[in-house]
């Protein structure tokens, strides 16, 4: 059934993708591409600007997520494919209406109404699909975080050790932000000049977001366990070698915490740059800790041999 | 990722203890060529003592040739320190040794040197400490 609605996702894709090109003799180029709160056509793009936008859209904030699916855990999964689906189901039907008001007029400004009907029933159907895609994803199966925990390396009394290690998103993610930056950029060309500033401002704050969360530095010595987020070094979380009660190794997939960044979900914070190994830290009257990093197994055995029966 | 271990050692300085580490852990192959070591900020949180006393440290392994020292880039590992490293690390055992064994630096530097009118500790009236 989930592979049934991948199928219906790609094939709602090459509709949308296709279907311009399909009537391009019969669309006005420029085409109308925006309606005033009267129905009337306002305002208009390019016919190849438009037949490739809604296209990229759906590659980038459907068919690209939907890829993550096979490795979220149940709870993740179905909320990810209601919105998946929803979305979906919002692109084609905008795309469908847009055509079709678009359809054999000889000058945009001659474009069809799109009536408060068809936003309303747009609106029902992207209730319906992320209902379904919502029941569906019932049928994911669950999946538990590997984690192991760690194993105390060497010390002599006295000895201190000091631990540091990072870790880096990958490039590709990093691409996300970049495409999305590359994207509003486009847009805030062709946009009427109102929306540029919400769009830059937008643009610089997902670049901040990016630096401080693109990468992740961590120090563990006798004066206790520091994460250090991003190009900054700030914000940084300290943790106490006493408030340190267990030390593991998880294995993270960043959807079991519901995405990258900074995460807060009940009993855990987690600082997730990429998927893979992390150290978890277990601390007293405080939430657990779980921070990628390169290593994470030495990282753990080292500050379990910090906060050992040595003592620090 | 990097691994310190700072033994405890009441006579040696603070940032003695931290460049002879770092010397220890490229030995060891800790550290290879090109790693980066935590700034001195960083360090100098995690052991509770002065930045500046790290940055002593690091400096004197600068000055060695086994650490690069830039700013804002941090430390890193410089190719050629491996090999010198190790060597300095066996030395530092060397003397350790000789002078539980009653060898004196001259004595061991006669040695390694290939002399042969060094007379064993066992031979001598009182071996100089």
């Amino acid at each position: 059934m989930i592979r049934a609605l991948r199928v219906a996702g790609t094939a709602a894709f090459l509709l949308v993708a296709v279907a311009p090109w399909m009537l391009r003799t019969r669309l006005p180029d420029p085409v109308a591409t925006h309606w005033g709160l009267d129905g009337r056509p306002d305002a208009s793009l390019p016919f190849v600007v438009d037949a490739f936008l809604p296209a990229l859209l759906l590659a980038l904030v459907v068919l690209l997520p939907a890829r993550a699916l096979d490795r979220a855990d149940r709870a993740t999964g179905r909320s990810m494919l209601a919105l998946l689906t929803a979305v979906s189901a919002v692109l084609v039907m905008l795309r469908g209406a847009t055509l079709w008001a678009n359809l054999d007029v000889a000058h945009w400004s001659e474009a069809g109404r799109l009536t408060p009907t068809v936003l309303v029933l747009t609106v029902a159907i992207a209730v319906a699909a992320a209902a379904l895609g919502w029941w569906l994803g019932a049928r994911l199966p669950e999946r538990a975080p590997r984690r192991w925990p760690a194993t105390a390396v060497h010390r002599s009394a006295g000895e201190a050790l000091v631990w540091h290690g990072r870790a880096s998103a990958p490039p590709a993610l990093l691409a996300v932000p970049a495409g999305a930056l590359a994207v509003a950029s486009l847009g805030a060309v062709v946009t009427p000049s109102g929306a540029r500033v919400p769009i830059v401002v937008g643009a610089v704050l997902l670049g901040v977001l990016g630096l401080v969360l693109g990468s992740v530095r961590v120090t563990i010595g006798p004066a206790g366990l520091v994460v250090r987020l991003g190009a900054f070094g700030w914000p940084r979380i300290v943790v106490d070698l006493a408030a340190v009660e267990a030390v593991e190794v998880e294995d993270v997939e960043p959807l079991h915490y519901g995405g990258w960044g900074w995460r807060v979900v009940p009993g855990v914070r987690a600082i997730v740059v990429r998927r893979g190994e992390a150290l978890r830290v277990r601390r007293r009257s405080a939430p657990t800790l779980v921070v990628t990093v390169d290593d994470a197994p030495g990282a753990a055995s080292v500050l379990a041999a910090l906060g050992g029966p040595n003592g620090a | 990722m990097v691994m310190l271990r700072l033994p405890e050692d009441p006579t040696a300085a603070l940032h003695e203890r931290i460049a002879a580490a770092v010397r220890r852990a490229i030995a060891e192959g800790r550290l290879v060529d090109g790693a980066r070591l935590p700034t001195a900020s960083e360090l100098g949180a995690a052991l509770d003592v002065h930045a500046n006393t790290v940055l002593r440290a690091y400096r004197a392994l600068r000055d060695e040739g086994v650490l690069d020292l830039r700013r804002g880039r941090g430390a890193t590992v410089r190719a050629a320190a491996s090999a010198g490293a190790r060597v300095a690390l066996l030395v530092d055992e060397l003397v350790a040794v000789g002078r539980r064994e009653g060898y004196g630096r001259r004595e061991l530097a006669m040695l390694v040197a290939g002399g042969e009118d060094v007379a064993s500790p066992s031979e001598r009236s009182g071996g100089a400490r």
